[in-house]
């Protein structure tokens, strides 16, 4: 999934930019790096496979393109956060380029597709639903005051359109059948919403000036905290949590309303993965992503506080 | 998915020493209808962690 990665930017960037695009996605974290996870082009490769029951250049390239929005959103989301080491305004003019060149990837990936305009379409649509979560996300920050219905729209647009993009467009390429189609995307927006809401769960409240609580995000688990401890979740003078705060926070409920919420949106991608079974498509192999992502986030989501009981 | 819903059940099921029982709250989470909330709420129960994990700043996005 590397090489197809970095072949597509060397194919779809413009050379003077093709070795930053290149040093910035091979850091920690990202796909390039030798331990880039490239998820997202891995489910794309799944879904693919589940409708054709093999893989092709027409998988490789469509992956590529998928993990390359991926890529993109990510870069964008660091850039949000600070949490980066160039200027902020290089690093969006990088994820730009990422992102165009995963759009000119999509476009070679549909031009093998049985309705190149449909896929190119979802493609550009869906990824559109991952921006408007973004700009909800920037909004709430500044604004401070989000409702946790707010919350949960943004949370699932910023990530669940991301599966939507992944499963949506792998299926397109792969030729699912039309009436199917919604299903796959349901399935990919129902299941990185879950891990989306689990990374928020993870990162909400952790001592010193790191955490969500600290940044004041407009996470579902900050928000209900928030909402019920006003006093207690400000972070101090120097923008530091502490460890007086984390302890408020984990008897607050908070951690448990998260992975509730999360794990309902688990049920609901086994409950899509179910039907694409029933369907004759050949789920194993995104049977074993599902649990791959449960399983990563299985430590999360048993640790719900303190004065939790069964 | 009514994530207000949920917040106001889980604020009510709270025990007077500020506990959380997820049995009374799977119970009270039935009793409004919300039957998603309420699975959910049992497929937690089966993994619940003794501690808090210890947690870092290495720790990257899923993605």
């Amino acid at each position: 999934m590397r090489a197809h990665l970095a072949d597509a930017i060397l194919a779809h960037a413009a050379p003077a930019i093709q070795a930053d695009m290149v040093r910035l996605l091979a850091r920690p974290g990202y796909a390039l790096h030798p331990q880039g996870r490239c998820r997202a082009g891995l489910f794309a490769l799944e879904v693919y496979g589940a409708v054709r029951r093999r893989y092709d250049r027409a998988a490789l390239v469509a992956a590529a393109a998928v993990e390359l929005q991926m890529q993109s959103a990510c870069v964008f989301d660091d850039v949000s956060d600070r949490r980066t080491e160039r200027s902020g305004s290089e690093e969006l003019a990088l994820a730009i380029a990422i992102l165009t060149a995963g759009t000119a990837a999509a476009a070679e990936a549909s031009s093998l597709s049985p309705d190149p305009a449909g896929a190119m379409r979802h493609f550009c649509v869906a990824t559109s639903g991952a921006c408007a979560g973004q700009f909800l996300d920037a909004r709430f920050e500044r604004r401070g005051d989000a409702t946790l219905a707010e919350s949960l729209r943004m949370t699932s647009l910023k990530s669940g359109s991301l599966g939507t993009v992944a499963a949506g467009f792998a299926a397109r390429v792969a030729g699912a059948e039309a009436d199917d189609l919604e299903l796959f995307e349901r399935f990919g927006f129902n299941l990185l919403t879950f891990a989306q809401l689990i990374d928020d769960q993870r990162d909400a409240c952790v001592p010193g000036q790191t955490s969500d609580l600290s940044q004041a995000k407009a996470t579902l688990p900050v928000l209900f905290f928030r909402q019920r401890n006003q006093k207690d979740s400000e972070p101090g003078v120097d923008g530091r949590i502490s460890p007086q705060t984390c302890d408020a926070y984990d008897s607050s409920g908070a951690p448990v309303y998260a992975a509730i919420i999360a794990l309902a949106y688990l049920g609901r991608a086994r409950s899509d993965l179910q039907r694409l079974a029933d369907r004759g498509y050949a789920t194993g192999g995104l049977g074993r992503f599902l649990e791959s992502v449960e399983s990563s986030a299985t430590g999360n989501l048993g640790t719900v506080g303190c004065g939790v009981v069964a | 998915m009514d994530a207000i819903a949920l917040a106001q059940s889980l604020d009510i099921s709270r025990n007077p020493d500020g506990s959380i029982s997820l049995r009374e709250l799977q119970v009270e989470l039935t009793r409004q209808g919300l039957d998603e909330f309420a699975h959910a709420v049992e497929a937690l129960i089966g993994r619940l962690s003794p501690a808090k994990l210890t947690l870092n700043n290495t720790i990257v996005p899923w993605f």
